[in-house]
């Protein structure tokens, strides 16, 4: 659904009236009234019901954690991400399942930001941080329109404390919600006029890498760049927005990536909801056990670059379903570990000091913002081309 | 530069807010596919 049509304006302008006019229960009850019907606008009866089934899966295993305090995060997580790659189709499932089965899919949307969101409430229900699980604002927040389709990834206990008005989304004055309408526009102009535009010189998905000019890779990979930062940073514009409007205002997700002086802090500028996320739910968790574990218990940095190199596995497979982005993912836990262990040298030769006070000299900032720069335009190479045309060039490049 | 006057910071983003509409009725594309939906 187009967020410029009529569908999407006046199903949002309606929503945000009722329910900012709205109270207690029958708030609650008339939103989620509304985001099931926004997904049986998007996908009909059978995707209404596998998506919302997604959810209350969920909530029925976190619940499960409330009931049995000592159950394992693995007998619930394991059922939660073995369905989600059933139902995203994975490119390797079908080497392992029979095509009748795969055939046979449940139909879903939005379907990897909601994994998150649930893995997220699991998780923290099980460590006691969650707050107060509540069946409607639970499946209100896995299924509110504003974020569903492409996040930003919200958590629970922010989402939580806005809708049940313990923090405002945003200040009662005029200006405030004026400022939100503007941020709609804003983000309207940068996704339908501005990404357009600049998608005439990116890469196509079938473009024959390996004929192109170096010029032609560079319109390519930084034209794509920007297309994907405007299209992307324009949607979560205009949800947050929206969001601030209904009172429930989703995360900020970009902070302009292009001006990241390294991969870390580029993360930290593009998709940053994300990013958070994994470092919560993968990379802290990970680097723990390895800590803990004999093999790396005295290897900090042995065991971070590891660490850091399965977040962005996880990363890569959890942005799409072929091959191309477990590359793009791989790129970029290469380019983190490297920029760690770069840092730890810096910092071992020169000490924390001196290593910062070079950090900050403007030719360092500069180099750092080039190749950070350069680095995120080339890995979007694996994120942009399909699979045929990426093992084409893979081809080209090793001989194969 | 920054505006103390809450009627003339008003009056300058009524002025952007027009300028964006005018912007999007004029030159928008109707058919834009988001990236990330498909995931």
């Amino acid at each position: 659904m187009s967020l410029l049509s009529a569908e999407f304006l006046s199903f949002s302008l309606v929503t945000v009236v009722l329910i900012v006019s709205l109270g207690g229960f029958t708030r609650q009850l008339a939103f989620l009234i509304f985001n099931l019907g926004f997904v049986w606008m998007l996908l009909g009866t059978q995707g209404t019901v596998s998506t919302a089934g997604f959810c209350l899966l969920g909530y029925a295993l976190a619940r499960a954690h409330l009931r049995w305090p000592d159950l394992r995060l693995a007998y619930t997580l394991s059922p939660l991400i073995v369905l989600f790659a059933y139902m995203r189709q994975y490119e390797f499932l079908q080497w392992i399942l029979p095509d009748q089965i795969l055939t046979s899919l449940l139909r879903t949307v939005g379907l990897s930001f909601i994994l998150f969101r649930i893995i997220h409430v699991i998780v923290d229900t099980r460590s006691r941080t969650l707050g107060t699980l509540g069946f409607f604002t639970y499946m209100n927040y896995c299924l509110s329109f504003t974020t569903l389709l492409m996040g930003p990834i919200q958590r629970y206990q922010d989402f939580s404390d806005q809708w049940h008005g313990t923090r405002q989304a945003i200040d009662l004055t005029f200006e405030a919600h004026f400022d939100a309408v503007l941020r709609i526009l804003f983000g309207l102009v940068k996704a339908y006029i501005l990404a357009p535009w600049v998608e005439s010189f990116a890469l196509a998905p079938d473009t024959n890498v390996l004929d192109l000019s170096p010029g032609g890779w560079i319109a390519g990979l930084y034209g794509f760049y920007f297309f994907l930062y405007l299209n992307f940073s324009g949607y979560c514009d205009v949800v947050i927005g929206v969001g601030s409007l209904l009172g429930v205002r989703p995360p900020e997700n970009f902070n302009l990536p292009f001006l990241a002086r390294n991969i870390s802090d580029f993360w930290l500028r593009q998709h940053r909801s994300l990013t958070l996320w994994l470092t919560d739910y993968v990379f802290s968790p990970a680097y723990k056990a390895m800590l803990s574990g004999r093999a790396l218990a005295g290897s900090p940095l042995l065991a971070a670059t590891l660490a850091l190199l399965l977040t962005m596995l996880v990363s890569g497979l959890w942005h799409g379903t072929t091959i191309g982005f477990l590359f793009f993912g791989l790129a970029h836990g290469v380019f983190l570990a490297t920029y760690r262990v770069w840092d730890h040298l810096l910092v071992g030769r020169l000490g924390r000091k001196r290593a910062a006070a070079l950090r900050s000299t403007w030719p360092a900032r500069a180099a750092g913002i080039f190749l950070t720069f350069n680095a995120a335009a080339f890995a979007f190479l694996f994120f942009r081309l399909d699979t045929p045309h990426l093992l084409l060039l893979l081809k080209g490049v090793f001989g194969a | 530069m920054t505006i103390h006057s809450p009627a003339g910071r008003i009056a300058l983003k009524l002025i952007a807010a027009t300028a964006l509409l005018v912007l999007i009725l004029l030159f928008s594309t109707q058919e834009v596919d988001f990236v990330y939906t498909a995931f």
